[in-house]
């Protein structure tokens, strides 16, 4: 599996994953994420038939956060859409399985809305805009042990982490997009912009007959705003049976980062396809 | 097919090379870290250097083995992949 540059001014790297066992037409995966957890989950996909396509920014602009975010508002779904373009051509895939974590996660839940090729979408830890940080999120980084180890040492003062609180800002400093949904611009506002409408989203998809499977870790904001603000909506979705939410119990925002919580994502998705009557393949995703 | 821990470990040590990554020594040292505080290789280079092992040595890791602990120097790489290919230690 070599690594290979792809999409508009080779703005991805990629790596595909053939599938070992005879494939399961027409299906592939498009997996945000280039490092061994995904290249795990694209081992057991393949195992059951489905080549996948494994993605990540290529250059310098992967490890600056800006760059990086700026690439996937403008471009984001161009970029999934010449994933799977590749895919296509190279293994005659035709519908895909998405997934991808928190900016990555909302991007490919918008490029399933602008592309019918996806037939199955996976967002982790899913990125909200113009929301603000939940108030318990705030509300945690106040009482945590870190934050009075960090006051007690000096680290941090009282009256910044009120400031903090109070301003609703991000863990790092940066300002949080008012969460009244309006008033000022979202940060983001393209291509992975998911804020106060996800519902309405997610009802677009279910209607088109996409199956959505969310996963969350169990202190991440997109946990708190799914069975918070968004719990009424999404209940109705789950009932459907279309919608799936998933509560790994590990504390970590980037499941690459953390092996078992990664073995747990991955294990999840492989349970919720298996489940699918439509989009899974006879093979065990072991 | 590599036959002894010794030609796995210069196996190893060759697809480095090849990746390309540089090493700080011109031979295979087993304690060299792959990861943080040695050659430093992102996740990148490490699903590279996978990919290319199980090619130049023709066999396949299996899922258990693709953990942090495997990668964390040469000489553990060298110790997985001489299980998987049946080297006796």
């Amino acid at each position: 599996m070599k690594t290979f540059a792809l999409g508009p001014d080779d703005a991805l790297l990629g790596a595909v994953t053939p599938a070992t066992e005879p494939q399961h037409p027409p299906l592939g995966a498009l997996i945000w994420g280039l490092g061994i957890a995904e290249m795990l989950l694209a081992r057991r996909l393949a195992r059951a038939g489905i080549p996948s396509i494994q993605l990540r920014v290529n250059g310098d602009a992967f490890l600056d956060d800006a760059r990086r975010n700026a690439l996937y508002d403008r471009q984001g779904i161009v970029l999934c859409r010449a994933a799977m373009d590749h895919l296509e051509q190279a293994h005659g895939t035709s519908r895909f399985i998405a997934v991808g974590n928190c900016a990555t996660g909302s991007l490919v839940l918008n490029a399933a809305l602008a592309d019918e090729r996806i037939a199955a979408v996976v967002p982790t830890n899913l990125h909200f805009e113009g929301l603000g940080r939940p108030f318990r999120a705030r509300l945690r980084r106040i009482v945590s042990a870190d934050a009075w180890r960090r006051l007690m040492s000096g680290e941090l003062s009282a009256a910044r982490a009120v400031a903090r609180f109070v301003n609703r800002q991000a863990p790092n400093g940066a300002a949080a997009p008012d969460s009244s949904g309006g008033s000022r611009p979202a940060c983001y506002d393209g291509d992975f912009w998911i804020g106060r409408d996800l519902p309405a989203r997610l009802e677009q998809l279910v209607a088109r007959g996409v199956a959505i499977h969310l996963v969350c870790t169990r202190n991440d904001d997109s946990r708190i705003f799914l069975q918070g603000r968004f719990r009424g909506a999404l209940r109705a979705l789950l009932d459907g049976g279309r919608v799936t939410l998933s509560i790994i119990d590990r504390d970590v925002h980037v499941f690459s980062r953390d092996e078992l919580a990664a073995n747990d994502l991955n294990e999840s998705i492989c349970a919720w396809l298996a489940g699918l009557a439509d989009v899974a393949c006879p093979a065990a995703y072991g | 097919m590599a036959k002894t821990r010794e030609s796995v470990l210069a196996a190893i040590w060759q697809t480095i090379l090849a990746l390309p990554v540089h090493p700080p020594t011109p031979t295979p040292d087993p304690q060299l870290a792959l990861l943080d505080g040695g050659l430093n290789l992102d996740s990148v280079k490490v699903i590279e250097l996978v990919a290319a092992l199980e090619e130049r040595l023709d066999f396949q890791f299996e899922d258990a083995d693709l953990r942090t602990r495997s990668f964390q120097t040469v000489g553990s790489l060298a110790a997985v992949v001489a299980a998987r290919l049946g080297v006796a230690s």
